[in-house]
């Protein structure tokens, strides 16, 4: 039987240890038929056939961003919420709400951003539940302020979120209390909004689809093949199956189901647990993993570490489940094969998510599944050989070892001593792990080139005055199978995908140069992906290759600018 | 009584002048034990013959008063401070000059934080040579600043002319921000903490703060509303920087309620206790001879629960 596609005259990058390079490839049902040179794919080429000259270009496996958050990203916007920008003056601002009450009659919700402390202050009023009830008493609001730091709600908000003087603090955050009755102000610092976001109903179905829809568009439009969109709900599950229903689900997904309800709630988190994250698996998608906080974060000083924060003090950070609670999740998920995905940025929350799966696989000796340890900040040098050891992925987000402001707050935090060890990506694969990149988008941008090219350089291209920030490169062969087969491995995918070998599933780029002969510096992150093949068909063809064959790509030209 | 220490958040634009004020309440603390948290350790004055040692990010002087170097976080810093012995009798914390101070408030209102401190404020230095002058973001920041005051301050007062003193703080009265516009450090000290007769040390020809401001101690016999009390401390006239005293609510039954005033700000608690002959007081510091004290006192009356109509 003959192939349907024909890639030739290409320099092509396999990723493939039995054979590195070709000049071309044969697909044949969605999968590689044949790789080699052209004379080798020739048995395969037949009258019906689709042969596509790359004109020496190069090509490689797609890539795989295994940590993104495009509901996070772009799902407020989208779902229509309330946006008064700029100072609004507490009478712009009543009047937005008002207005907006009027164009969403009933008595959902009116929530979105934003009030600004010294415009009311100006003017002498307080932004509390009283000003906001003299606003709109019968529905309940909710509006962040600039800074996102705080939350503004009426009586309502708090009476259906179930909010009053008795109601504890969370660890995370307050409710601004009435300092002599302890009644809640209205006013709701940090983590105190998932109390009220817990009241509201989930974003709008089309809100939540258009949001991971642009996402793929522009992922595809960057040669991404492979993504994991961490914490979903039963809501963004569905948004996932309506794309690949509609053949817009562009990569392989694998949702993680949020474990908290520190972001938004899951509602069907049992019922899903149980068997009902089986009715979204497909070709493309699978929801067979959860994600949760572990620890904190460097900014706040809440990563949870092996040592205290400074000497002389006790502060090691915050772990937000017990080691008892993890320990018996990991074996259960173990035994149903479900991923871990863990965020751990200190070494001490590491550490005891390492000891945890090696406790449970002591315990249950069932299955391993391979979880994941998201973004890997600091490692203590002793757990480098036991991601290998448990078959635990090491996910980074490596834009944060691009020397700019965003890297350097982090090694303020950190202090120097552990910046020194921080990020160790190169002794997580010296030591036989498999290291995998995540973008963390909105954390950092969504174009995954970035971080790919800080792998090899740890360079900043837009500041190539700054020195290398501090950690150890790897280079670039490494930093391709990084960004390919290990992501490939990090979703079970790698005897499917991930290189391009004869057999695996036909994912593969097209690229405006070849990564070999640039300067790493900016040549990588700035690499224009001219096709991306997913399945042997194309999602995003940016010079028309195979659009001069009469195959359409998923995704047109231009991609949206996320 | 369990000593909870005020705190003040020295807020201000860039070389607005809010290192000359840390010191000068550096150098006025005179027997109070106070933290100072600064951005630029250089930057801060301190004697070298007071020193009693330096170690990383952390000077203690021989007073008992320690300077420390601001770290990313706040809440963590200012919770170890909180609990060290002897406990701090007040801390000073110099926010960035890019920074909103209101943020900082917010942080320190944590529950871990709130119930261990006395009261917050935020004092906002306006740079007297300059601040009129600003414009784009850059006055749009110093703006939300002041907005987030609680008390501002004329810093560089020394390098303007009293008349541009005068108009800028006339510029923020109109917006209804107290504003000290001589701000010597006794002078600071008893709009913060509501203290007189501070000595001075070192040298200076500041007056000192009894000649600027006057103490006035009103009886205030309760049960007062708490909302009408709300209503006249939101209102008190513009020469009050300072009150503190305790009074009885009759929406707190069963304890008394520790009223404190820093410039605008108004924080009202449960009292843990009372310190002798102060119950149905509340002492006042205001500008001397500028306050019609019978009238605030005739105001406070009103707030009883058998007054009428107020």
């Amino acid at each position: 039987m003959h192939a349907d596609l024909a890639l030739v005259n290409g320099r092509i990058y396999t990723v493939d240890g039995a054979r590195p390079w070709a000049d071309a490839v044969a697909v044949r049902g969605g999968r590689f038929a044949a790789v080699g040179t052209r004379a080798e794919i020739a048995p395969l080429i037949g009258p019906t056939t689709r042969i596509v000259d790359l004109g020496g270009r190069f090509a490689m496996p797609g890539l795989y961003d295994m940590h993104t958050h495009p509901d996070l990203a772009l799902g407020p916007t989208y779902a229509g919420q309330l946006e008064v920008p700029g100072d609004p003056t507490p009478a712009d601002l009543a009047a937005a709400i008002r207005g907006y009450a009027a164009d969403h009659p009933g008595d959902g919700w009116v929530y979105g951003k934003q009030f600004v402390w010294y415009t009311f202050r100006r003017e002498r009023i307080v932004p509390n539940r009283e000003w906001l009830d003299g606003v709109l008493a019968d529905r309940p609001v909710a509006i962040h302020d600039r800074s996102w730091g705080c939350l503004l709600v009426n009586s309502r908000a708090l009476e259906l979120a179930g909010i009053d003087a008795a109601t504890p603090d969370p660890s995370n955050g307050y409710i601004e209390r009435d300092s002599l009755t302890g009644e809640p102000t209205g006013i709701l610092v940090d983590g105190a909004y998932a109390l009220v976001y817990r009241a509201m109903p989930p974003w709008p179905a089309a809100a939540l689809e258009r949001a991971y829809g642009d996402a793929l568009h522009f992922q595809a439009s960057r040669g991404v093949v492979g993504v994991k969109y961490v914490h979903v709900c039963e809501h963004r599950l569905d948004a996932l199956q309506a794309l690949d229903r509609r053949g817009r689900l562009s990569a392989r997904v694998e949702a993680a189901i949020s474990w908290q309800d520190d972001i938004f709630p899951v509602r069907r988190r049992w019922e899903l647990m149980a068997g009902a994250r089986h009715h979204y698996r497909s070709r493309r998608l699978n929801a067979n993993a959860i994600k949760f906080h572990f620890d904190g974060t460097a900014e706040a000083r809440s990563s949870y570490l092996a040592s205290p924060w400074r000497d002389g003090e006790d502060w090691r950070g915050h772990l937000n489940l017990t080691i008892e609670h993890l320990t018996d999740l990991i074996e259960q998920m173990d035994r149903e094969g479900v991923r871990v995905i863990a965020h751990c940025t200190g070494d001490g929350a590491s550490d005891v998510f390492l000891d945890a799966i090696a406790a449970a696989r002591r315990r249950g000796g069932a299955r391993r599944v391979r979880h994941q340890c998201a973004h890997s900040t600091l490692l203590l040098e002793r757990n480098l050989p036991r991601f290998a050891e448990l078959g635990v992925i090491a996910e980074f987000s490596p834009v944060g070892w691009i020397p700019g402001p965003f890297a350097y707050a982090r090694r303020d935090a950190y202090g120097e001593e552990r910046m020194s060890r921080a990020f160790d990506f190169k002794g997580v694969l010296d030591a036989g792990g498999v290291a995998v990149m995540g973008t963390d988008w909105p954390v950092s941008p969504l174009d995954p080139w970035q971080g790919f090219e800080g792998l090899v350089t740890r360079r900043n291209p837009a500041r190539p005055d700054l020195p290398p920030f501090s950690g150890a490169p790897i280079p670039l062969e490494a930093a391709i199978r990084v960004m390919t087969l290990n992501g490939a491995w990090a979703m079970d995918l790698e005897q499917e995908a991930g290189s391009i070998s004869v057999g695996k599933r036909a994912d593969l780029i097209v690229l405006d140069r070849n990564l070999f002969e640039v300067d790493p510096v900016g040549g990588i992150s700035g690499a224009r992906v001219e096709l991306t093949l997913v399945d042997g068909e194309p999602t995003w063809d940016a010079a028309g290759l195979l659009a001069a064959h009469g195959l359409a790509p998923v995704w047109p030209v231009p991609a949206p600018a996320l | 009584m369990t000593h909870r220490p005020g705190v003040t958040v020295v807020s201000g634009f860039l070389g607005a002048g809010k290192t000359t004020l840390v010191n000068r309440l550096l150098s006025g603390a005179g027997a109070r034990r106070v933290a100072v948290l600064v951005n630029d350790f250089g930057a801060i004055n301190v004697d070298a013959a007071l020193i009693e040692r330096r170690e990383a990010g952390v000077i203690a002087l021989a007073n008992g008063c320690v300077c420390c170097s601001l770290q990313a976080d706040l809440v963590a810093q200012v919770d170890a401070i909180v609990r060290q012995e002897p406990p701090f009798e007040h801390l000073v914390v110099e926010a960035s000059g890019v920074s909103d101070p209101g943020q900082i408030r917010r942080a320190l209102g944590y529950p871990r934080l709130r119930d261990r401190l006395g009261t917050v404020a935020v004092v906002t230095v306006l740079d007297a040579t300059r601040h009129r002058a600003l414009s784009g973001p850059p006055r749009e920041l110093a703006d939300s600043q002041l907005l987030a005051a609680d008390l501002a301050v004329i810093g560089k007062a020394d390098l303007a002319t009293p008349a541009e003193c005068a108009a800028l703080a006339a510029a923020c009265t109109a917006q209804g921000i107290r504003t000290l516009a001589a701000a010597d450090a006794p002078a600071l000290w008893a709009a913060v903490l509501g203290d007189a007769g501070t000595q001075v040390r070192g040298q200076g020809t500041v007056a000192p703060a009894a000649e600027v401001f006057e103490h006035v101690a009103l009886r205030v016999p309760g049960p007062l509303r708490l909302r009408a009390l709300r209503e006249v401390l939101a209102a008190l006239p513009a020469e009050v920087f300072r009150g503190k005293g305790f009074v009885r609510v009759a929406e707190l039954p069963d304890a008394d309620c520790e009223v404190q005033v820093v410039g605008d700000h108004v924080d009202l608690r449960r009292a843990t206790g009372i310190g002798p002959g102060l119950r149905d007081t509340l002492v006042f510091i205001g500008l001397r001879g500028r306050v019609d004290w019978p009238a605030l006192e005739a105001r406070l009356a009103g707030c009883g629960a058998s007054a009428d109509g107020a």
